[in-house]
């Protein structure tokens, strides 16, 4: 028979079972506002209390852990999409600043420019001898090379930025993927020690986003409770305990490409096409590099042709027609176009006629090519710039789009992880109540048997 | 469904962003009155815009173009009226009664009927001369030192003066023939005074070149080209005049292009003859593959000013290049270096006009100016199809008015006619003339309008494609405004309920 010790017992269990429930609420509710804080719940359950006979019914309580209320499919489908809303991010980032350099809305741009080059042309042949004419020429033309210059070296430099960008992600990568082995050492031993290590996991779940939003990773959970991290391509970046950092390594075309620290030969560049930077290296390998690739073609073709017209006519000393511009296979492409020294220090050098006799012919002729069909046959220069303006707008409301959905599916997956794993005041109150309530019992229990030893004592005294 | 405080706040905080965006989005666009603030808002649109500003560009540079043009024809116009006047009066005075008083008085007025026509010849657009072709920085017409036959002459040869005049007025010099016969056997006499007084005494022999010295650096050639020699009795008279240019002088000296690397100097050879081509040509000559030696460097030659060229000639070339190769006619460059060493040079260029007419400088190219895409309109009459009777022309203006002055003062009634009839010829073909500038610019007229009513439709376009509709874009403005105070009032409302505020 279960004697009055017994009462006290499963009170004192009552008790710490109750007040445990209080603490986990107290943490629930200290950590409502923490990112990546995973609600915790005490897990409760009886307790036989083997030193009495089974007849008697006598059910203790126990706490038997603090579970982390988590689903893990749910954390998969999380590091997925961060991949994806950070290589949607990091487009949009970069279009916006093509977009803002390409802007022509509120005119003088390059069309303009090129629009207002053209028609010195047509002026300086209504009047080739005309001093004033030949300077607003010089002018369009330098005014025109200089907006290219200044819009392929905007391009340019953005691309060295993203170059830089990448590097320093690369390093930021490494942090996390070395914090990650920490965390895992961690887990391991934690686990083995039974220790309570719900808010080193949040922490490991919290890293694999960051790193999924830097890079596209695939990752598996180990048996003993550590997660093994791996490039697309399998290289594996974090294992067990111990983290391969990347570094990177210039290549030909002067550009960072990503590698593997300690064996810098495995080249993982290609393999990279998710996260930041993935973003990153798809604006800088393709995108920008794709632009200033139709700037340099049109800007080639600008030179090209006006020169070679340029040389059919003769200037105004009657010497055949120099370069106008200077020759593009001398120039670094569009972020160097210049006007030819000679046309600039001396206007009579424009060849604006095609006989010795100041006609003003080949300047009608060059201004006639302002509607010439040149680019790949098809298009005019204004066509051609128009298209590639079209180009960035298109690239600029899909990468818009693209986010917004990436961001709405992210907005999705972080309302389900809330509802598994977020903290409700209302429930932690409702909590609190139960466990208030439960203790208070649990003390009246403990001070009725109090009672009854000092009724118990009485009876001895007597 | 679990709703935890972290959802009601991340809902609230998505609901409320998007909201301000719509709002500053729409703010952006009342603020600019453009529905395309930048290319992403509508690509096409923002494409389609950019071509519309360019074809704007252009119809506004066409349109430019056209009133440039017309501007000039409407000169053309004025000036060429005003010389259909003076032909009348030229006609005048040549139908005019005939005593011998009034006619020194009709050939001083025709004298100065020519000024006049000189003077509206080199007429100026800015600082272009109207009747210049495209030699539109040349001064078209000077003026010209001509001999005229008497209408009585046997010989039917023909004549052309030569040299430069050293007088310091005008003069006439009259030649008379003394004993007819060919070139090298009749004899000839030279008044400098209207006949007063006769020299050479006794009469001199025409040498058998024809050439003869008139005096003050003049000479009076005869080519006996027709079928009568010349005849005792046979007239020329010769009016000289300050400043003016001898008739034979018909190619110019070559010029060197300011760029040449070439020091050395470059002149007409001296076995070139005159130049024998219907209308005003410049010769060029450029060398090219790397140039060479005098002699030796590859050139090519251009007949038109530089436009076509000929072959190369790599073949060695001695000292002289000939750029015209009429027979009799030929004009040779002789080029001598300034010293061993003094190449020529690749696009080394060296010119030479070579004047068809007397007195006309420019040349008969047309000048034309872009009226739309692929559309070219010439705007100007050339002074060779205007007053000479070269090329286009048909008639010479300038020497049937020196002929009609010389044949009044000499009283040769038959001459005055026939310089009647060649005026009139004259006025219709200037009358047509007028005509054809009139008719061009009634069709420029035409073009500047349908360029403005296309103007008014592209700007038309700009407007629908990147401008705002102002009132729907204000009904919008409001609906948005309206959500994003809403969200506000929510976002004020939803920390206020909670399980809190029951607990006691």
């Amino acid at each position: 028979m279960a004697g009055i010790n017994s009462i006290f017992n499963i009170a004192k269990e009552a008790l710490w079972v109750n007040q445990t429930g209080i603490n986990v609420t107290g943490s629930n509710v200290a950590n409502v506002n923490t990112p990546g804080y995973s609600r915790q719940r005490a897990v409760i359950a009886t307790r036989s209390q083997y030193d009495v006979p089974e007849s008697m019914v006598l059910t203790g309580t126990e706490v038997i852990t603090i579970e982390r209320l988590y689903d893990k499919f749910l954390e998969f489908q999380t590091v997925e999409q961060s991949d994806q809303l950070g290589y949607a991010n990091e487009r949009k980032d970069a279009l916006d600043r093509i977009e803002a350099i390409f802007n022509e809305s509120n005119g003088g741009g390059l069309n303009e420019l090129l629009d207002q080059f053209w028609k010195a042309w047509e002026d300086l042949a209504a009047n080739p001898s005309g001093q004033t004419e030949r300077t607003a020429l010089t002018y369009a033309s330098q005014n025109l090379a200089g907006m290219f210059r200044e819009y392929a070296g905007e391009l340019y430099s953005l691309q060295q930025e993203l170059n830089t960008g990448i590097s320093q992600t690369v390093t930021q990568l490494n942090g996390y993927l070395a914090d990650i082995a920490d965390l895992n050492y961690k887990v391991i031993y934690g686990e083995a020690g039974q220790n309570n290590i719900n808010d080193i996991l949040d922490k490991r779940s919290e890293l694999l986003k960051k790193v999924s939003d830097l890079v596209d990773i695939n990752y598996v959970e180990t048996s003993e409770g550590a997660v093994n991290v791996f490039l697309s391509n399998g290289i594996p970046l974090v294992e067990v305990m111990r983290s391969r950092d990347l570094a990177v390594q210039t290549n030909a075309q002067g550009f960072y490409d990503i590698v593997v620290a300690d064996d810098p030969t495995k080249n993982v560049t290609s393999a990279i096409t998710g996260g930041r930077l993935g973003g990153m290296l798809e604006m800088r390998d393709t995108t920008i590099t794709g632009y200033l690739g139709h700037l340099d073609d049109l800007v080639e073709n600008i030179i090209t042709e006006v020169n070679a017209q340029h040389a059919r006519g003769y200037d105004g000393y009657g010497n055949v027609g120099g370069n106008f511009f200077e020759p593009f296979n001398a120039l670094m492409g569009a972020r160097d176009m210049q006007v030819d020294a000679a046309i600039t220090s001396d206007p009579n050098r424009i060849a604006a006629s095609l006989t010795v006799n100041d006609d003003g012919e080949n300047a009608l002729a060059i201004g006639s090519l302002k509607d010439a069909l040149i680019m790949g046959g098809t298009a005019t220069f204004g066509d051609y710039y128009a298209a590639l303006l079209g180009n960035v707008g298109q690239a600029v409301a899909e990468a818009e789009r693209s986010l917004s959905h990436e961001t709405s599916v992210m907005t999705q997956l972080q309302a389900q992880h809330e509802q598994v794993s977020g903290v409700s005041i209302d429930e932690e109150m409702m909590n609190l109540i139960k466990f208030q309530l439960g203790y208070s019992a649990a003390a009246k229990m403990v001070s009725m048997a109090e009672e009854m030893y000092v009724e118990l004592l009485k009876m001895v005294e007597r | 469904m679990r709703i935890t405080e972290n959802l009601k706040f991340q809902m609230l905080m998505s609901t409320l962003s998007l909201a301000q965006k719509n709002y500053g989005s729409l703010a952006e666009k009342m603020a600019s009155q453009k529905d395309i603030n930048r290319p992403s808002d509508d690509p096409i649109g923002a494409t389609r815009v950019l071509n519309y500003r360019s074809v704007r560009e252009s119809i506004d540079q066409y349109q430019r173009n056209i009133e440039n043009a017309n501007a000039w024809m409407e000169i053309t116009h004025t000036k060429l009226e005003s010389v259909l006047e003076l032909i009348a009066e030229a006609k005048e005075a040549g139908l005019n009664d005939q005593s011998s008083d009034t006619r020194q008085v009709l050939a001083q007025t025709v004298g100065s009927l020519i000024e006049e026509l000189q003077s509206l010849a080199n007429s100026k657009f800015g600082d272009r001369y109207l009747f210049s072709g495209t030699a539109t920085d040349t001064e078209p017409f000077s003026r010209t030192i001509l001999p005229v036959s008497a209408s009585a002459n046997a010989f039917d040869g023909s004549l052309y003066t030569g040299g430069t005049y050293t007088g310091t007025s005008d003069k006439t010099f009259t030649v008379r023939v003394v004993n007819g016969g060919a070139l090298g056997a009749a004899t000839y006499q030279v008044s400098e005074d209207g006949g007063a007084t006769w020299l050479p005494d006794p009469a001199g022999t025409v040498p058998a070149d024809g050439t003869i010295t008139l005096g003050d650096g003049l000479t009076l050639t005869f080519v006996d080209d027709g079928s009568s020699p010349l005849v005792t009795g046979d007239i020329f008279t010769v009016n000289a005049y300050e400043s003016g240019t001898a008739t034979a002088s018909r190619v110019d000296d070559p010029q060197a292009t300011a760029g040449n690397t070439f020091a050395g100097t470059v002149a007409l050879d001296a076995s070139s003859g005159t130049y024998a081509g219907e209308t005003n040509r410049t010769f060029v000559v450029k060398f090219v593959n790397g140039g060479g030696a005098v002699g030796d460097a590859d050139y090519q030659i251009s007949a038109d000013g530089g436009k076509t060229w000929s072959a190369t000639y790599d073949a060695a070339w001695g000292t002289t290049i000939t750029v015209d190769s009429t027979p009799g006619n030929e004009i040779i460059l002789q080029f001598t270096p300034s010293g061993p060493g003094d190449n020529l040079a690749e696009n080394d260029i060296f010119h030479v006009q070579a004047r068809a007419s007397w007195n006309y400088n420019g040349n008969g190219e047309n000048l034309s100016v872009r009226i739309g895409k692929g559309n070219t309109a010439t705007y100007n009459v050339s002074g060779e199809e205007a007053f000479t009777g070269r090329g286009k022309g048909e008639v010479d203006l300038f020497g049937a008015l020196e002929t009609l002055k010389t044949a009044l003062e000499s009283g040769d009634r038959d001459l005055v006619n026939e310089q009647v009839t060649r005026l009139t010829a004259a006025q219709d073909h200037i009358r047509e003339k007028i005509a054809s500038v009139g008719a061009r610019m009634s069709g420029l007229n035409i073009s500047k309008e349908n360029y403005q009513v296309l103007d008014e439709k592209m700007s038309g376009l700009i407007s629908d494609t990147e401008e705002v509709d102002l009132a729907s874009l204000i009904v919008e403005f409001q609906m948005k405004e309206t959500a994003l105070q809403a969200s506000y009032a929510m976002a004020v409302e939803i920390g206020k309920k909670s399980i809190l505020d029951f607990l006691t």
